[in-house]
């Protein structure tokens, strides 16, 4: 019993630190405690107080909150992540829970690519800063996506989400 | 007692074991990382070395000068150590490294790699001269696992004045008239290159137009109707038209990408991915009844715009707006290092009545006023806007790219805004108070020099004045006074002799007075200068001793 303990701790004892440092999981925390705080707050609501960079802050300077009269798509939400979130890998679709609350996500757009449930996880390109990404609601409504829009914002680790705007393009 | 003690061995073996692990892990993972780079080759390192020619006595290159571009595998490198390179001395020492304009050695110890760039290029200059010594010096790098190609530095042969025959060039009074960019000397120093991706955001681009054929493809928008397909073919013409004895010149030979200006952050996404070094926004997000509609600041273009690692180029509008104002023009307004926000000038050299302008916000000037080039359908014509003012600078920053592949998008915008042809008119419309310059931004000439502004103590008029190359000597018999924009210092010349170059309408000191004493006092520069080419003919012909006469308003010493 006792040998079957003692190799039960060696693999334990062996595995887990190997597996850290081979990349497994979905974050690579480093040493900054910092990071510590942010991730348990992925995909909840509420005031987390997680620290803003000045790039954070000036993107929140200039933020305008979306309402109805506005001219946006009815079915598209763009989402700008905190820098305090950059170490971030991946995104699960189980962190945008929220979401379902109003709509069903029919994909996200990251980087010339699109993602679905059945992916489970959007992949962050490495170096990548104020991750963005767009969702892709399965509801068309301009309210759903104001909503969408409010819940998103309720996440810590969201700067801002804001409507796909349809600006008129003049051609100088 | 004895099965106890062989239990306490395992335990201790295995957390001897366990501690091993962890000290080792780190080691052992970058090891095979590292094993993974001796080997791999990017698609971009493959295309390099398909353009390889193994270099030979017969050619004709640089007797002590090698360029070195390293694997993509090692762009993870933040500096070179000399002794990365101890090969080399097998040949000869090395006097120094050229990387991004600064000049490395011994005594550095190190070459100090910049962040996020790829295929890191440099020139190893040798102490001993020979063409043999060069290609062993090759052959020796080439060995290195780190080294991607290793060439002689080849002396091309330049087709030095170089004119276009393209029928409608005389029209294109924006590339080399008085006010153009002086792109027929730039033109000397390099035409561009296919390698230069740009793109260019715009709704539709004639793609198979006989000037543009073979330079434009689709990028994230294919073609579906011939919306605004005008707009887009005159754009990509002045940006990088053929010069096949037809129709019009572009700036720059070049491969340009049609990107959708309607899905602005897929086309920036794209334009990173696809290593797309400059976009051209001809465009503005509004809709162009005035500058009380233009759109408001948007995060997701500002976040992508920030996310970009190329040079952004954007028409300042035309509604005759100041940017610095209350109405802020998006894109060309976003306050980031890599934008180049471009107002317009027309033929005479003035801002064009419609061009939004800024002191702050708008870089520079182009000429956008009655701009002839490419038109759908084969066809050609002339508009006006900013819109054409923004592809001059875009085709100039393609040929400093195509010249200088390893310049960041931050140094290529640099390289623009510091070489400008400095003109009165523009003063206070614009950062750099000047008209884009292709020739100086690609040879970095102004920014070797101080600017400086030259009147007359008799008159109190000024006259503009930049550093150039061709020369007129002068003796004053009278004293001037000397204001020198690069760190303001007022300056009085009491030497009196000055080498003074004319460029076109503009004077230019090439050599700053031998003797002068800095004086504490304000220059009465406030007004326009005027001049013409006509009068500037006739100051050619006579001496410049007493007489320097611009017309009757201006008359310097």
């Amino acid at each position: 019993m006792k040998r079957l303990l003692i190799i039960f701790l060696s693999v334990v004892l062996i595995a887990v630190p190997t597996l850290s440092l081979t990349g497994c999981g979905n974050t690579d925390r480093g040493d900054n405690n910092a990071l510590d705080d942010t991730i348990d707050n992925i995909g909840k609501p509420g005031e987390y107080n997680t620290e803003l960079s000045e790039e954070d802050q000036y993107i929140l300077d200039h933020y305008i909150e979306p309402t109805l009269d506005m001219n946006f798509y009815d079915n598209e939400v763009w989402v700008i992540l905190k820098s305090a979130y950059d170490y971030l890998t991946e995104l699960k679709f189980s962190d945008l829970k929220i979401v379902e609350e109003v709509s069903p996500i029919s994909h996200i757009w990251y980087n010339l690519e699109e993602y679905t449930y059945e992916d489970g996880a959007v992949p962050f390109k490495e170096g990548d800063t104020q991750h963005m990404f767009k969702i892709t609601l399965e509801e068309h409504s301009k309210e759903k996506v104001v909503d969408v829009c409010k819940l998103l914002q309720s996440l810590d680790m969201v700067l801002v989400a804001d409507p796909n705007y349809i600006y008129d393009i003049t051609l100088c | 007692m004895k099965k106890n003690n062989i239990q306490t061995k395992i335990l201790v073996i295995n957390v001897v074991t366990f501690v091993l692990a962890i000290m080792l892990m780190p080691i052992l993972s970058n090891s095979v990382r590292a094993e993974a780079r001796e080997t791999e080759l990017s698609a971009e390192d493959i295309k390099t070395l398909s353009y390889y020619q193994e270099p030979t006595l017969d050619m004709r290159f640089e007797d002590n000068e090698v360029w070195v571009i390293l694997k993509s595998a090692y762009d993870y490198l933040t500096e070179l150590k000399f002794s990365d390179l101890k090969i080399v001395e097998d040949v000869s020492s090395i006097d120094h490294i050229w990387y991004e304009l600064k000049e490395y050695t011994y005594e550095d110890r190190t070459v100090p790699f910049k962040k996020g760039y790829t295929n890191y290029q440099f020139k190893i200059v040798l102490e001993k001269h020979g063409k043999e010594k060069v290609l062993a010096v090759c052959k020796l790098l080439q060995t290195l696992d780190m080294v991607l190609v290793a060439e002689p530095n080849y002396i091309y042969d330049i087709d030095l004045d170089y004119k276009p025959n393209d029928g409608g060039y005389f029209a294109q009074w924006g590339l080399n008239d008085t006010y153009g960019i002086k792109a027929e000397q730039a033109w000397d120093v390099t035409r561009g290159s296919a390698n230069v991706k740009v793109g260019i955001m715009e709704y539709n681009i004639d793609v198979d137009h006989v000037d543009l054929n073979g330079r434009v493809y689709y990028g994230n928008l294919t073609h579906t109707d011939d919306i605004e397909i005008d707009h887009g073919t005159h754009v990509a013409g002045i940006i990088g038209a053929i010069h096949n004895d037809y129709g019009v010149a572009g700036v720059a030979n070049c491969t340009m990408y049609l990107l959708s200006c309607s899905n602005f952050v897929e086309s920036l996404k794209y334009a990173k991915e696809n290593d797309i070094k400059i976009i051209n926004a001809s465009f503005e997000f509004g809709s162009g009844d005035g500058p009380e509609t233009y759109a408001a600041y948007n995060s997701g273009h500002y976040n992508a715009l920030k996310d970009y690692s190329g040079l952004f180029i954007a028409s300042a509008g035309n509604d005759d707006n100041d940017n610095d104002g209350e109405y802020h023009h998006y894109p060309s307004d976003y306050d980031l290092p890599n934008i180049i926000s471009v107002g317009s000038i027309d033929k005479n050299g003035e801002k064009s009545n419609f061009s939004n302008y800024g002191a702050a916000s708008v870089d520079v000037f182009a000429p956008g006023s009655s701009i002839y080039s490419t038109l759908s359908d084969n066809g050609y014509g002339l508009l006006w806007g900013t819109s054409m003012a923004a592809p001059h600078a875009t085709g100039v920053a393609a040929l400093i790219y195509s010249k200088f592949p390893s310049l960041s998008s931050n140094a290529i915008k640099t390289r623009i805004l510091d070489n400008v042809t400095k003109v009165l008119s523009l003063n206070g419309y614009c950062v750099t108070g000047g008209i884009l310059n292709a020739y100086a931004a690609l040879t970095n000439a102004y920014h070797e020099h101080s600017y400086s502004y030259i009147y007359s103590s008799k008159t109190q008029h000024e006259a503009f004045c930049a550093c150039g190359d061709s020369s007129l000597k002068s003796h004053y018999s009278d004293r001037a006074h000397v204001y020198t924009m690069n760190g303001h210092q007022y300056a009085t010349c009491l030497a009196c002799e000055w080498t003074i170059c004319i460029d076109d309408t503009f004077i230019q000191i090439l050599k700053n007075p031998v003797d002068y004493e800095l004086l504490d006092f304000d220059l009465p520069f406030d007004s326009d200068l005027i001049y013409s080419e006509d009068e500037l003919l006739y100051l050619k012909e006579h001496d410049w001793g007493d007489k320097f006469i611009f017309n009757d308003d201006y008359a310097v010493a």
